[in-house]
């Protein structure tokens, strides 16, 4: 059996058959990479093998491209924009809306009720609500129409003691978390149910995956409205906030392509990547986020 | 600023490398031991950070929890144009909650803080509440708002003013519509004539006329899952069109034809594709418009019975919390009617999966006068004005593609009846021993032949009923027994289907195209004997008469379950029951004559 030196370079993903017309040529191109590579070090032939592989596309020449980014911010610190807000301010009370979630989680397992909750799902995400909800999500009153955002449903604590602070929840209605019935005035729902909280939860996500593609197609009935005229939704935008672990559920990425077919560029996906799931990693020998 | 120093890309390597878990269990432990698993199984890393000290190390953040970069990537998404946005941000699970929660497999589960943990967590959090008033009662720390007159809060409520209030908010004030008036539905009222339709068809008829209403017909959105052939639908495609936001950029194949595919970025139709989790997904965005949008648009998802509520039911769930109004259309119904396609075709029990989800209300219309009442009241029920029921309903009404005659309305017809799930169709004639038959879609047809039979061979006199709806009739039985069991004493409610069978003399028989337990539902409320025929397991392939003999659901198996009760009861000869068997050779699936030829789809 031919070694893989003998044998052409893969293209797209296969080995190639192709007899090399001209081993001379061939050879001599490898030299100049060899002598680059010497010369000025792994990380400039990099750069310029990339801008090599741009130039054949931009001429037409088919080339694999590259699936995986590395793993770092694809946004570099010298690209990020002038950052608005009061960071300062806005991490003393994200500490306060953490400390309330936790303190209202705690709470209900007092003595006599126990019914739970979950402490650590709001935990991971805290900071990508409060970004999301210090510089970006409309409300109703919004010009545009509002946003609609679908909200991880194990972190509904954490927008329950952001309506404390708020001022749209109080200290009891918080100590009625997941007491629906036995407390006094009505409690609150374990999970965002808009059946259950018709002024508040707009969006049902607590069954995993089904968030995902009903945000999907939320962005598409968006369009749909705007195009056949009967309601300017041009200026709404859906915020679906998943976790890794949910990103297994064959619905949230099955509905994936009529998200692309569809230019849907009124909808982002923020997948919140905390490697984990109930019960261990979302991937253990492998990751997750590259995976994505 | 590591990445700037990294000029090899070493630590870009070595992150690309490194397992999830492993990232996992750096934050579980402390910055020296990240000094030492991360950093330093490359030297380059290693002097990287020789600099900094194990706390510097620890310090360093995973991109999900920065500011200034989630800032930069949601900036990026709302100005990106042309394509979806998908953000994936690394962070850590029980974040900041101490050494018992970040990172650990069973911080899920976790459901409440320690008093140490609640102490480390104050402290991580700069939240000023002291050692005493935590321990105080440790079931219930303190919670800490210091009101709206705090600077922060000030700020933090400015910053949703700005943006236009708060988020999550559900509004459900929407814009008022007017419903299609009577004229739209006559088109059903007159029966098919000499012509046989089904229902399906049926319904497709009056879905067009509705469609065409001026104000009304443009707030319907038609969600087809690639089976508009099937059912009738791709005579809207010119007319009404297939929504694509690309529009349309090919010559379709069959331009010429009068009914040519037509895509459209202003087209009405979603058609989703051979995709029933979608579809669902899309009849819960278009149900809730009327919240989400304030603007009121009505589904009508049609689909394959058997792969509606049996595949996706947990969307319809969700959309039942959602409160989602719309009607879903269960095509091609009943594991008889469509047997030619088979086991995993024949749906037998979707009305029972449906009878589960408590926002859909579900009905089996053997006729098609049946089905414009039904929709109209529907439409009533969700938008109609002044309407004292729950209008977050979703409609499930089961039909199905074997042609019949349909007949015309009566001039009598029991409205009230249909709508609450039974009315009579057929009032038996003359002197003999009484019986009363119940059916359901394409079942009454079955009954109506059961009726003539036992008149003709047996002297029997049988009265027919068609029910619209079996989940109906139970919950307003269960509605009535549950008024009596907390109210004793008080005036008691007689459910409606025992006080519409009160005075019917004889037993009664059911049948339909469905399980057993689809008609077994209102036995509570039946007075006196109630036998139930069923078509239970899978399905297979075969002609329609034969499956429904097969199952012993068709017009004779109905005669010979009517004179074994009548045996029973001593009203008729005591051989009658034995002598029916052999008559109609009960026995034999190619001596079955209940229904058309045809089963496929």
């Amino acid at each position: 059996m031919a070694s893989h030196e003998d044998t052409g370079p893969l293209i797209n993903g296969l080995l190639s058959q192709v007899p090399d017309i001209d081993a001379a040529e061939t050879g001599e191109w490898i030299e100049s990479l060899d002598g680059l590579i010497d010369d000025k070090g792994g990380p400039r032939a990099r750069y310029i093998l990339l801008n090599l592989l741009r130039r054949a596309r931009q001429r037409n020449v088919a080339v694999p491209t590259s699936i995986n980014t590395p793993y770092v911010n694809t946004i570099g610190v010298h690209e990020e924009p002038y950052f608005p807000g009061d960071e300062a301010v806005e991490r003393r009370y994200r500490g306060w809306i953490r400390w309330n979630a936790a303190v209202m989680v705690t709470r209900a397992q007092r003595p006599g009720i126990g019914v739970g909750g979950h402490i650590s799902s709001y935990a991971s995400v805290a900071t990508l609500y409060e970004v999301g909800l210090n510089h970006f999500f409309r409300g109703k009153d919004h010009p545009g129409g509002g946003d609609q955002v679908y909200f991880q449903g194990h972190s509904a604590p954490g927008q329950y003691a952001r309506g404390l602070l708020e001022g749209r929840l109080s200290e009891h209605q918080l100590d009625g978390f997941r007491q629906e019935l036995s407390h006094a005035g009505g409690g609150l729902p374990s999970y965002p149910h808009p059946r259950l909280m018709p002024d508040f939860w707009e969006f049902p996500t607590v069954s995993m995956g089904l968030g995902p593609t009903s945000a999907i197609y939320q962005a598409w009935t968006n369009k749909y409205l705007h195009n056949r005229g009967i309601k300017d939704a041009s200026d709404q935008n859906v915020w679906a906030f998943l976790g890794d672990g949910e990103m297994d559920e064959p619905e949230s990425r099955g509905a994936l392509q009529l998200a692309a077919q569809q230019n849907l560029d009124n909808l982002t996906f923020v997948v919140n990547c905390n490697l984990q799931r109930l019960d261990g990693p979302v991937r253990g020998n492998g990751k997750i986020i590259q995976e994505l | 600023m590591l990445l700037n120093a990294d000029k090899d890309r070493a630590l870009v390597n070595l992150m690309n490398v490194t397992p999830d878990v492993d990232f996992q269990t750096y934050r579980a432990e402390n910055g020296g031991f990240i000094r030492d698993n991360f950093f330093g199984r490359d030297p380059r890393t290693k002097q990287l950070v020789e600099n900094m000290t194990d706390d510097e190390i620890w310090a360093l953040k995973r991109g999900g929890h920065d500011y200034r970069k989630l800032y930069a990537a949601y900036k990026a998404a709302t100005e990106h144009t042309g394509q979806p946005t998908v953000i994936l941000a690394h962070t850590i699970k029980g974040y900041a909650l101490g050494p018992g929660f970040a990172g650990r497999n069973s911080t899920h589960q976790m459901k409440k803080l320690k008093t140490d943990d609640l102490k480390l967590l104050r402290d991580s959090l700069h939240i000023p509440i002291t050692d005493a008033q935590i321990d105080e009662n440790p079931y219930v720390p303190p919670y800490f708002n210091p009101g709206a007159d705090t600077p922060e809060i000030q700020y933090m409520l400015e910053r949703r003013r700005a943006l236009g209030g708060f988020v999550p908010e559900r509004r459900s004030k929407y814009t008022q519509i007017d419903l299609p008036g009577d004229k739209a539905y006559e088109i059903l009222a007159k029966g098919s004539g000499q012509q046989e339709v089904a229902t399906t068809m049926g319904l497709v008829r009056l879905f067009k006329e509705l469609i065409k209403d001026k104000e009304f017909g443009k707030r319907i959105v038609p969600i087809i899952p690639d089976e508009a052939r099937t059912f009738g639908l791709d005579s809207i495609f010119p007319s009404a069109k297939i929504f694509n936001t690309s529009g349309q950029h090919y010559m379709a194949v069959d331009r010429e034809l009068m009914l040519s595919y037509k895509e459209s970025d202003t087209g009405q139709i979603m058609h989703t594709g051979i995709n029933e989790a979608g579809s669902a997904a899309a009849f819960q965005a278009v149900g809730t418009s009327y919240a989400t949008h304030g603007e009121p648009l009505i589904p009508f998802y049609i689909f394959y019975s058997m792969f509606g509520f049996q595949r996706t039911g947990d969307q319809f769930w969700a959309a039942g919390d959602q409160m989602t109004r719309g009607f879903l259309i269960g095509a091609t119904a009943g594991r008889t009617t469509l047997t030619g396609e088979g086991l995993q075709h024949a749906d037998g029990h979707s009305p029972l999966i449906a009878a589960t989800n408590t926002a859909v209300v579900q009905y089996d219309p053997a006729y098609t006068y049946e089905i414009r009442h039904i929709v109209r009241d529907g439409l009533q029920r969700m938008y109609g004005k002044d309407d004292p029921r729950d209008p977050n309903v979703m409609y499930y009404i089961t039909v199905y593609n074997e042609p019949m005659i349909q007949p015309a309305e009566p001039g009598d017809v029991d409205v009230d009846g249909i709508l609450r799930g039974i009315h009579r169709i057929h009032a038996a004639q003359g002197d003999g021993p009484r019986a009363q038959i119940l059916a359901s879609g394409v079942g009454v047809p079955w009954a109506l032949e059961a009726a003539e039979l036992l008149a003709n061979d047996w002297g029997v006199r049988a009265d027919v009923w068609s029910v619209t709806s079996w989940n109906e009739l139970r919950r307003d039985g269960l509605a009535a027994d549950a008024q009596a069991f907390e109210n004793p004493g008080a005036p008691q409610r007689e459910a409606y289907l025992t006080s519409v069978l009160r005075d019917a003399p004889g037993p009664v028989v059911a049948t339909s195209d469905f399980d057993h337990l689809v008609p077994d539902q209102v036995r509570k409320w039946v007075p006196g004997d109630y036998s139930v025929l069923g078509a239970d397991g899978f399905g297979f392939s075969d002609t329609r008469q034969a499956a429904r003999r097969h199952f012993k659901i068709d017009g004779p198996s109905v005669v010979v379950k009517v004179l074994q009760e009548l045996v029973r009861r001593g009203e008729v000869a005591p051989d009658a029951q034995t002598q029916a068997i052999q008559k109609y050779d009960l026995h034999n699936v190619l001596a079955g004559t209940s229904g058309n030829a045809g089963g496929d789809s």
